[in-house]
């Protein structure tokens, strides 16, 4: 090898090692993007990635620990800095969550500015603000995935909820937890864990794309079916089996809903058995009379009824009687049937027929006020009361 | 060249040393020994999740567990010992509570059977209710006693939040950030409150709740007043009656921008502050007295003049609406809707003049009243055409041209 090759090469070498120091991953401090400061707290940005490898520029502690330490201009220098120092990771998404927040209630402001002023001039004009409210509609939501971005480089990949998402996922553990609460814990985990595995399998069936001709669909799904059922079959015992299929029945789902109707467990068992073993609703319907007797199936019918649960509502928040509730129950089916036979009724005139519509309106609001009392009546009258003004009409 | 070469050799060792270096440094940084800022000796007191460390252990190396406890109190005084900036102070202790206290709420049991029923599982489900606002009274009161807030707001899907902000900053108008911020709480709380007693009371308000709700907004409407010069809360006010009249009065009604702002400062003159334009405050913002809505007409009449006053008339007028509704719905010329108005208050005002006549007789009022109503129909019909007519009487409230009269 010639000479100059060897030392053009070397001066090459120099030249990287050179550039290297330069960059500025390599620097104790990041590239900053400066953006206007607006609160006292510091501006921190996430500088581009220049290469996927590089990382952070964690600062150096040497002296008595500050917070200030750990601050950084540069979102993932300060991330890093605060895993360095063993934060836990959900503190660390808590505090970065909540600084990004802040920094896009800033970009949301440098939006909004602008148009502060301009109030009365924009919202004047109902069809441009529409328009100007569309558009910012979408910036907005341009921002959001800018920050789920954001979020996400530094954070890893996280589902962001809401707390009310939070809350409800917590409420359906809690659910699960009820559902299984007669089988040992160690059960109820493998059974839950297995309805999940199942539920994501038929999920994923029916969101297959392109979509599963129907007929292929339902053999598939059927397959599922069997599929879980054995697996079931070999993690519970019969009876506890038997208790499952019961408690995730349509029925069960009923019992949330049976306004004001009484009944022990064991009913409730065995009406979700007849629900679930009865092939037609007719024979359903046969068997739980029989088995309720007239009296109370008339009330487990009645339960169910948006109109009986309209009042019962009502009733329950000014503490009414139950008797009273059943009451007006009855009223409303009293007057509506007398208002319907009165229109059918050829024989009178047609100013009879209007009087006594009218009648007949005046009397049961009278009645359900004396039942009701005056303040849970007008609560009821502004929330469900349309139909005692459809009582007079002709038609 | 060999002279050259020597020096780029030494050269090339000397990068590669500081590069070497500053790569070592890189990867150690935050474990090389520190000393210890003073911290908080850490109380047996029950913080979920947190590790403590234990007392007595020699390090010198600075270590996040150094800053927690168990107890709350200490954990944000070992914060703020480092110099922890409030704000973050803010942001760490409210997740965390919020993240606790929502467990807590959710693992409140249903204290009843799974196979139960009705009343049982009612009065279960109101427990658990009761049980669950105890927990979160609890959580609000440890903010406060930690941090100074007593107000844990809601965090919003996607992009809610970044429109929640950028609508308040849009009503609320140019304001420093800090005083932004207070409005911005004392709003955010009044609608977590309202939106709290709706699922509480189910949308069924007791008149205790009702009370208590209008307390709520008028501590609201103080406390904003209180961040606020008097032009600024006065600019508020109307921006917030503005909302609501564009809404409502002023749906179909077009005023310019000044029109907009001095009509706004009559409303919120005479109503008070209006918060309409906030969820959930519809059913029970304050009722509007039918001796304020006359004021408010009267004062508007005089602003707009009489003409422009019988326009803003027509165009709230619901049997206009109405009929408005259906020649658009059926491609008519705009000018039929108004013909039909016309017709419709002049039918009215001769039903009035007939009414008030105390020389008719019972039967030849009701003939007149028939005959004006006759031939008021037929005028309609001829305006619509037969099949558009028929829509009208059934379904666009067209009901007063075959009602009885005489009631």
């Amino acid at each position: 090898m010639k000479l100059s090759t060897i030392v053009f090469c070397s001066v090459l070498l120099n030249a990287l090692l050179l550039g290297l120091l330069c960059n500025p991953g390599f620097k104790q401090r990041s590239p900053v993007v400066r953006l206007n400061q607006i609160t006292n707290r510091q501006v921190r940005v996430v500088a581009p990635l220049i290469k996927q490898t590089d990382s952070p520029a964690v600062r150096e502690i040497t002296q008595a620990f500050q917070w200030s330490q750990l601050e950084s201009e540069d979102y993932r220098v300060y991330t890093a800095n605060l895993r360095k120092l063993g934060c836990p990771e959900p503190t660390v998404r808590d505090i970065v969550i909540a600084d990004v927040n802040e920094l896009f209630y800033r970009r949301v402001y440098d939006m909004v500015a602008s148009l502060q002023n301009r109030f009365w001039e924009l919202v004047a004009d109902q069809k441009q603000f529409q328009k100007l409210v569309d558009d910012k509609w979408k910036e907005l939501e341009g921002l959001n995935a800018e920050r789920t971005v954001m979020l996400q480089e530094l954070l890893g990949k996280f589902e962001r909820s809401s707390k009310r998402q939070e809350a409800v996922d917590l409420e359906s553990r809690e659910a699960s937890r009820q559902l299984t609460d007669f089988l040992d814990p160690e059960k109820a985990v493998e059974y839950l864990k297995c309805e999940q595995r199942f539920a994501a399998a038929r999920d994923k069936l029916n969101s297959s794309q392109p979509p599963i001709p129907q007929n292929e669909l339902q053999g598939k799904l059927k397959n599922l079916q069997e599929q879980m059922d054995l697996e079931l079959a070999q993690l519970l015992s019969p009876g506890e089996l038997a208790e499952c299929r019961l408690r995730k029945s349509s029925f069960a789902d009923l019992r949330n809903r049976l306004t004001g109707f009484q009944a022990t467990g064991e009913e409730l068992r065995e009406l979700a058995r007849i629900d679930t073993s009865a092939a037609k609703l007719s024979e359903r319907r046969d068997r739980i009379k029989e088995f309720l007797g007239p009296e109370r199936f008339a009330q487990f019918e009645r339960a169910q009824t948006p109109h009986y649960q309209e009042i019962f509502e009502v009733a329950e928040r000014f503490e009414v009687p139950n008797e009273a509730v059943g009451d007006a129950f009855e009223m409303r089916k009293a007057a509506e049937e007398k208002a319907v036979e009165l229109r059918a009724n050829k024989s009178i005139t047609p100013e009879a027929r209007i009087n006594g519509l009218k009648e007949i309106q005046m009397e049961t609001t009278r009645a359900l006020t004396s039942a009701l009392g005056p303040e849970a009546f007008g609560a009821y009258r502004s929330r469900s009361g349309q139909w005692l003004d459809g009582l007079r009409a002709e038609h | 060249m060999k002279l050259v070469l020597a020096v780029s050799l030494v050269l090339n060792v000397a990068l590669a040393a500081v590069v070497g270096h500053n790569w070592q440094k890189q990867s150690h940084a935050v474990e090389k020994p520190v000393a210890i800022a003073p911290i908080i000796q850490i109380r047996n007191e029950y913080r979920p999740g947190s590790t403590v460390i234990e007392p007595g252990i020699v390090t010198n190396h600075f270590h996040w567990k150094m800053i927690e406890s168990s107890n709350y109190e200490n954990y944000v005084r070992n914060l703020r010992a480092v110099g922890c900036p409030e704000k973050t102070v803010h942001d760490i202790i409210l997740a965390e509570i919020q993240k606790t206290y929502a467990v807590k709420c959710a693992a409140v049991p249903l204290a009843v059977t799974f196979w139960s029923c009705g009343p049982e599982r009612h009065a279960a489900g109101r427990h658990r209710d009761e049980k669950q606002r105890e927990i979160k009274a609890e959580a609000q009161a440890l903010l406060r006693q930690l941090i100074g807030v007593d107000f844990i707001g809601e965090s919003e899907d996607g992009s809610d939040d970044l429109i929640k902000n950028a609508f308040f900053r849009f009503f609320v108008g140019p304001l420093p950030e800090p005083v932004f911020e207070q409005v911005n709480l004392a709003l955010e709380k009044i609608i977590s409150s309202t939106s709290e007693m709706q699922d509480r009371s189910k949308g069924i308000l007791l008149p205790s709740e009702r009370q208590s709700l209008l307390d709520m907004r008028e501590q609201c409407l103080a406390s904003v007043r209180q961040q606020l010069s008097s032009a600024q809360y006065d600019e508020f006010t109307r921006r917030f009656a503005a909302a609501r009249l564009l809404d409502h009065e002023l749906n179909d009604f077009h005023v310019s921008a000044g029109e907009l702002r001095a009509i706004a400062g009559i409303y919120a003159g005479i109503f008070g502050v209006s918060l309409d334009v906030l969820e959930s405050f519809d059913n029970h913002d304050k009722e509007q007295t039918a001796a304020q809505k006359e004021i408010f007409d009267k004062r508007l009449h005089e602003f707009l003049g009489a003409a422009r006053f019988a326009d803003y008339q027509r165009e709230n007028d619901l049997d206009f609406k109405n009929v408005k509704a259906l020649t658009e719905q059926q491609s008519l010329a705009p000018e039929i809707a108004l013909k039909i108005y016309e017709i419709k208050s002049l039918f009215d005002s001769q039903c009035r003049l007939l009414h008030q006549d105390v020389a008719l007789s019972p039967s030849e009022l009701s003939d007149q009243l028939r005959q004006t109503q006759d031939s008021t129909r037929s005028a309609i019909e001829q305006l619509l055409g037969g099949k558009t007519f028929g829509l009208y009487l059934s379904q666009h409230g067209g009901g007063w041209l075959t009602n009885d009269l005489r009631q």
